[in-house]
Parts: structure tokens; C-alpha cells; sequence
């Protein structure tokens, strides 16, 4: 099982907001970070066969990312989608199993099964114009899972979920990543840290890292440190350090900064994390790649 | 086997519980669906409010017929365009509600959820030109031929401006826009029928024969420009 992505460009008129990426992804689960406008949805809608590379080629197990075939492989959750007025869940649920091919006897089973996997089977005959976001977002992860896609691409999953809803999605889409290649793109960098075997960052349309999380964080390790002191001396420090966090300690802040080289007097050195890295690259001092 | 055995099995033997059913069922080859049950499923999606906009216009000219005898043609000709909406609206409505990107990116994508639709739709549609066209001819003083052509111009005419409008303009406008077509459309025509009959009479014809063709090749140039637009062509240029 191989995704292979061979030199993906897509150009806007005179912007490119994907330039030359290529990659090969087997099963596991694979992480997409990148700041908004980095080129992560452009390239993910290229993948699903949604928008077409200006160059370049993608293919699953040698199906072409324009073929019928790689579509019924495929289980896609946008960004932001949309319902029909008149859906119920299980309306939704029957529509998505009749456009990826299902018979009506196992799209009837696997609508059962999905909606209760992510609990919504009490509520299955409900409009869905009636559901929180957290609801929608939940109906939008099962119908990617109808066809039992090999190929699962899911932007911003977790957007809208609560904390408890999000832990067990994350839990599932583990699951899921051991027999099948899932690709995650999100803002929320913990999602990816826990459950994403690849880490795939993206910035300005390039793919600058790809590795573990071990492999990507190498770049900020024995760079990142942590200090308390008082305000004054904080204020200093964070004009002339990356500051990834700032926080206040009764009289004292705590500063967590990235330092090239010799770090302030009584800084000690921090493990560095994927949330530092994500910052390292995509704060406001820019030009780390 | 006798019932009599069956029923001692029944009782004496205790079927072990089935282990990896799931697995079992799913390592079955999928019965294909093809395009036909698709095309069918189809039917079912499509808004009630146009299945009954289509009945309503069959009642009236029903009516039409039994109560304006000789003054059918304006009425249903004007009525038209309202039939056209429905294929117009319908070609915009993925967008207008969302659900385009899950449909271009499923099996059976987009362009097929479109192409079935519009089908579907258009089917329907000259169905039902087919029932009204004996109804208007027989209470008009025109040819049949002559009579289907000043029908179908107000549809073509609010096919082609609907479409390309919906084209052009997204989203709750783009709607209300081909709303506005065509009422204005079937507006328009019934008030050039009563104000100017003669713009209906047989010399007349061929320049509605002329733009029959014409509106003809434009609707079909704008499904096309539609479907093309709604779905990026197959593609890969690596």
C-alpha cells in the first residue's frame, strides 16, 4: 500500500501554494502541520482528487488521483462541509454510501454501525440541521469510514470536538492508521505529537520536515530553554529570544525561548517538543527553514 | 434432513458461536453497484418542491385547458421557464449548500451526481412537454410543431441565462438571481403574447424556429461549462 506524490505543484495565478512536494506514504498515521495559508488543504485536495496539480503526479497502489477507482478507495473529511437541508444523520449517512458505491443493505449495516461508533445512534433520525458542530464534525468522521476507505484524509478532524470527544477520536484514527495510510492535517499540534508516526511540516507551500518526532524535533534540540525572572528582564529577553511561552508567576514570569547560541544567565535547558518546533518555525521571528 | 431431526439437533447440539463473522462478510466480493441503480438513487435527492412545481403546472394547464379553450399557449409557454428552474437550480446546489467537495471526491463524484441529476430532471421535464403539448395544441389555433417551439424558446431561453448565471454567481444570489430569470422570462413572454399577438403568428416562425436552434446549442454549451466547472477534468501530468 503506497501514496506517492511526485513533485506536486499548484499554482493561483501568480501565487504557489504548493511547490514541488513530493512524498511516499505507506500505512500509519501521518501528521500535516503547517500555519494557515502553508499550501496543507491545497495539497490535500489534491490528493482526494478535488483539485488538480498544476504539475506533478499523485497515485495510490498505481491509480491515477483522477480515476473512479482511487475515489472508492478514498475517505475524505473536508475542512468545512455542508448537509442538505432536509438530512437527517441517517439520510446524510445513505447519500455518502449511494456516492461511494455501497449497496443499500450494507450502507443501511455500516450507517448503524458508524453513527453508534461515534455516538450519534440515538440520534440518527434527527435533522442534522439541529446538531452542535461537535455533532457535525462527529457525522463528518463517520462517513468517512463507510467504504472502509484504505486511504483516510482527514483536515482539522478534531476542530469543535470537546476534549473528552477529541482524546477518543484520537484514539480511533490510531487505530485506524495500523491496517490503512491516514493523513491528519490540524492546527492542534498535541493531536499530532500523540498519534502521528510522520510528522509532514509544511510552510509557504514546501515541505521543510518530514520524519518522527524525534527526527523533527532534532532541529530545536539543546536549543530551548527556560528561565524565571522578573518582568523587566522577561520583557528584554523576549524582545531578543523566539519566545514560545510567556507566563506570568505572581511577581515572576516564566519564559520558555529558543536560543542559538549561549543562552542569558540562569536559563536551563528545556526538552524540546513538537509544539516548540510548530512555534520555532511559525512565530512572528521567521526565517527558520 | 427430516424436521423431526433438525428439531433433535436442535436439542442435543449447540452451534458454536461464529468467530470472525465480520472478517468473513467482508472478505465477500462487493455486489458492484452500477451506474443504472445510481442514476436511480438519484431521483430520490432531488427536492420535493420540484416534483411538485412540475405537478402544480400539469394541474393548471389541466384546468387551463377546461376553462381558456382557445387561449392555452400563453399560459403554458409562460409557465415554462418556471420548469427550466428546477435543472437550473439544481446544477448549483452542492455548491450552494456545501457539499461539492465531499461529492467530487467520491466514487461516483460530482459530475456523476450532476450528469444524473440534470437527467433526471430533464426527463422529467419533457415528459411533461409531451402531456402539455397535445393540451395547448388542441385548445390553440397554431400547428403542434409551431406550438412546441413557442414553448420550449421560454425554457431553452431561461435554461441558457440560468445556467450561465449560476455559473457566474454563487451561492444564495446565484439562486435568487435564476429565480429572477425566470420570472422575468415566463413575465415577459406572457405579457408579449397579450400585448402583441401577431409576434406569435406563422410569418414570425422561422426566426422562432432560428432561436429555438440557437438557444438550443447555448443551453447545451452551458450544461457542458457547467459540468466542466463543477469537477476538473481528469488529470495527472506528471
Amino acid at each position: 500500500m503506497e501514496l506517492r506524490i511526485d513533485r506536486v505543484s499548484k499554482q493561483y495565478k501568480n501565487k504557489l501554494a504548493v511547490d514541488r512536494v513530493s512524498l511516499d506514504l505507506r500505512e500509519g498515521v501521518y501528521g500535516l502541520l503547517g500555519e494557515n495559508g502553508a499550501g496543507k488543504t491545497s495539497l490535500i485536495r489534491m490528493i482526494c482528487g478535488v483539485l488538480s496539480p498544476s504539475s506533478g503526479s499523485i497515485s495510490f497502489e498505481g491509480l491515477d488521483a483522477g480515476d473512479e477507482e482511487y475515489r472508492a478507495m478514498l475517505g475524505y473529511l473536508p475542512q468545512n462541509f455542508g448537509y442538505y437541508p432536509e438530512f437527517s444523520a441517517q439520510d446524510f449517512m445513505y447519500y455518502m454510501a449511494g456516492l461511494k458505491g455501497l449497496t443499500k443493505a450494507k450502507a443501511r449495516t455500516r450507517t448503524g454501525e458508524l453513527l453508534e461508533l461515534v455516538s450519534l445512534g440515538d440520534v440518527a433520525k434527527k435533522k442534522v440541521k439541529t446538531f452542535s458542530g461537535g455533532m457535525k464534525q462527529r457525522l463528518g468522521i463517520a462517513q468517512t469510514l463507510l467504504n472502509d476507505p484504505k486511504l483516510l484524509i482527514l483536515d482539522e478532524p478534531t476542530a469543535g470536538l470537546d476534549p473528552k470527544e477529541r482524546i477518543r477520536f484520537r484514539n480511533l484514527i490510531s487505530r485506524l492508521g495500523r491496517d490503512r495510510i491516514v493523513l491528519l492535517s490540524t492546527h492542534i499540534v498535541s493531536d499530532v505529537e500523540h498519534i502521528a508516526g510522520t510528522i509532514l511540516l509544511m510552510k509557504k507551500g514546501r515541505l521543510i520536515h518530514q520524519g518522527s518526532l524525534e527526527e523533527v524535533t532534532q532541529v530545536i534540540r539543546g536549543k530551548v530553554y527556560e528561565l524565571v525572572s522578573c518582568g523587566e528582564r522577561a520583557e528584554a529577553l523576549a524582545r531578543s529570544y523566539s519566545v514560545i511561552n510567556y507566563r506570568s508567576e505572581g511577581e515572576k514570569v516564566l519564559l520558555r525561548f529558543v536560543c542559538e547560541g549561549e543562552p542569558p544567565e540562569g536559563a536551563t535547558e528545556a526538552p524540546a517538543g513538537l509544539e516548540d518546533l510548530y512555534l520555532y518555525y511559525f512565530s512572528e521571528a521567521e526565517g527558520h527553514e | 434432513m427430516n424436521r423431526k431431526m433438525k428439531i433433535a439437533l436442535k436439542e442435543y447440539f449447540e452451534a458454536p458461536k461464529p468467530e470472525d463473522k465480520r472478517r468473513f462478510f467482508d472478505s465477500l466480493p462487493a455486489e458492484p453497484v452500477g451506474i443504472s441503480d445510481f442514476l436511480l438513487s438519484q431521483a430520490a435527492y432531488i427536492p420535493k418542491w420540484i416534483w411538485g412545481l412540475s405537478t402544480l403546472i400539469f394541474v393548471l394547464s389541466l384546468i387551463g385547458a377546461v376553462y381558456l379553450k382557445k387561449d392555452m399557449l400563453w399560459f403554458v409557454s409562460a409557465c415554462m421557464p418556471l420548469l427550466a428552474l428546477a435543472p437550473v437550480t439544481e446544477s448549483g446546489r452542492s455548491q450552494f449548500w456545501g457539499m461539492a467537495e465531499l461529492e467530487m471526491s467520491s466514487r461516483f463524484s460530482l459530475r456523476s451526481v450532476l450528469l444524473a441529476r440534470l437527467g433526471i430532471l430533464g426527463l422529467a421535464d419533457l415528459l411533461l412537454f409531451f402531456l402539455l403539448l397535445p393540451l395547448t395544441h388542441l385548445n390553440g389555433d397554431k400547428p403542434l410543431f409551431e406550438t412546441g417551439i413557442y414553448m420550449l424558446c421560454p425554457y431553452l431561453l431561461t435554461a441558457f441565462l440560468g445556467l450561465w448565471a449560476s455559473r457566474i454567481v454563487h451561492g444564495r444570489e446565484g439562486a435568487w438571481l435564476c429565480g429572477a430569470i425566470a420570472l422575468g422570462v415566463g413575465l415577459g413572454d406572457a405579457l408579449i403574447y397579450q400585448a402583441s399577438p401577431e409576434f406569435y403568428a406563422g410569418h414570425n416562425f422561422p426566426w422562432w424556429a432560428a432561436a429555438f436552434v440557437l438557444l438550443s446549442v447555448g443551453a447545451a454549451k452551458q450544461c457542458i461549462e457547467i459540468l466542466k466547472q463543477e469537477e476538473e477534468p481528469v488529470w495527472n501530468l506528471g
